[in-house]
C-alpha cells in the first residue's frame, strides 16, 4: 500500500504526474483520478485574476495526511496520491491532483470523492479570490459542507483540524 | 510576579490583513496558555479582537494545534488560524 501526499509552491502537470503514479500502482483494476482547476470567474461572474492559497507547511501537510490515511483505512485502495498546490495560481491552472488505485473501480471512485470532500473544506489553507475590486478571503460553502455530511463529518469538525 | 517576554506571533489567512504577518505580545517568561495569550491579545491589539472568537481561532503551538490548556513559552514557535477555508 502506497501514500503520497504533496504541498507545493510551482505549477504540476497533472498528465505526467498521473503516468507517474499509474506506472508505480502495480497490478490494479481501477485508476481514477480528478484535477481541480483555478477557475476565471468569482461566484458573482466577477473575472478573476488569481486564486491565493495560503498554508501553514508542517500543519497544512499533516492535515492533507491525516485525510490520506483516513480514505486507505475507510476504502479498499491500494495506492493513492494527493498533491496540492499553495500559493499564488492563476486561472486555468492546476490546484489539486487526487489519484487513486483499487482491484475494483469502486473503491476508487469512492475514495477519491472523498479524498476531494474532505480536502476542500478541512485541508489547512486559507484562500482568497484576487480580482480587479480587490481581494476576498473565501470560507467553506454550504456545498462543501453538505459535501462533508455525506461521509459522517461536521463542517465544526473541519473548522477545527487536530 | 515573573518577568515579562516577548513572543511573536505569526498571523494566518485573514488575520494578517488586519494587523500584519506578525506581531509581538509580552508574555510571562514561564509561558502561558493558549486561551491566556488570546486574552492578551484581544487586550494588546483591539482591531484583532473581533476576529479572535474563541473556539473559531486556533492556536498553533511549535507546529502543532494547542488546546486551551497548551502552553506557550518565550520562543516557541507561534502561529494564530482563523478558521480554515480548504484547498
Amino acid at each position: 500500500m502506497s501514500r503520497t501526499v504533496r504541498l507545493i509552491e510551482t505549477g504540476f502537470d497533472p498528465a505526467e504526474e498521473l503516468r507517474r503514479f499509474t506506472a508505480g500502482t502495480g497490478e490494479v483494476g481501477a485508476i481514477v483520478s480528478f484535477t481541480g482547476v483555478a477557475r476565471g470567474l468569482a461566484k458573482d461572474g466577477a473575472p478573476l485574476q488569481a486564486l491565493v492559497l495560503e498554508a501553514y507547511r508542517s500543519v497544512t501537510l499533516r492535515s492533507m495526511e491525516a485525510i490520506a490515511a483516513d480514505a486507505h483505512a475507510r476504502f479498499a485502495v491500494t495506492a493513492s496520491l494527493v498533491l496540492h498546490r499553495a500559493g499564488r495560481i492563476l486561472p486555468g491552472e492546476p490546484i489539486v491532483l487526487v489519484a487513486t488505485a483499487a482491484p475494483h473501480r469502486r473503491a476508487a471512485f469512492d475514495a477519491a470523492d472523498y479524498l476531494m470532500d474532505r480536502l476542500k473544506s478541512e485541508a489547512v489553507f486559507w484562500k482568497r479570490e484576487e480580482g480587479v475590486s480587490g481581494a476576498v478571503w473565501i470560507e467553506p460553502t454550504t456545498d462543501d459542507a453538505a459535501a462533508l455530511t455525506r461521509w459522517g463529518r461536521t463542517p465544526q469538525e473541519a473548522a477545527c483540524p487536530e | 510576579m515573573s518577568e515579562a517576554l516577548a513572543l511573536v506571533v505569526e498571523l494566518c489567512g485573514k488575520l494578517a490583513d488586519v494587523q500584519g504577518r506578525e506581531i509581538t505580545v509580552p508574555i510571562p517568561a514561564a509561558g502561558c496558555t493558549a486561551a491566556s495569550l488570546l486574552d492578551r491579545l484581544r487586550e494588546g491589539f483591539p482591531a484583532l479582537a473581533p476576529l479572535l472568537v474563541p473556539g473559531k481561532v486556533r492556536v498553533c503551538i511549535n507546529e502543532a494545534i494547542a488546546p486551551a490548556d497548551g502552553l506557550a513559552r518565550p520562543g516557541d514557535l507561534v502561529a494564530l488560524f482563523p478558521p480554515v477555508s480548504g484547498g
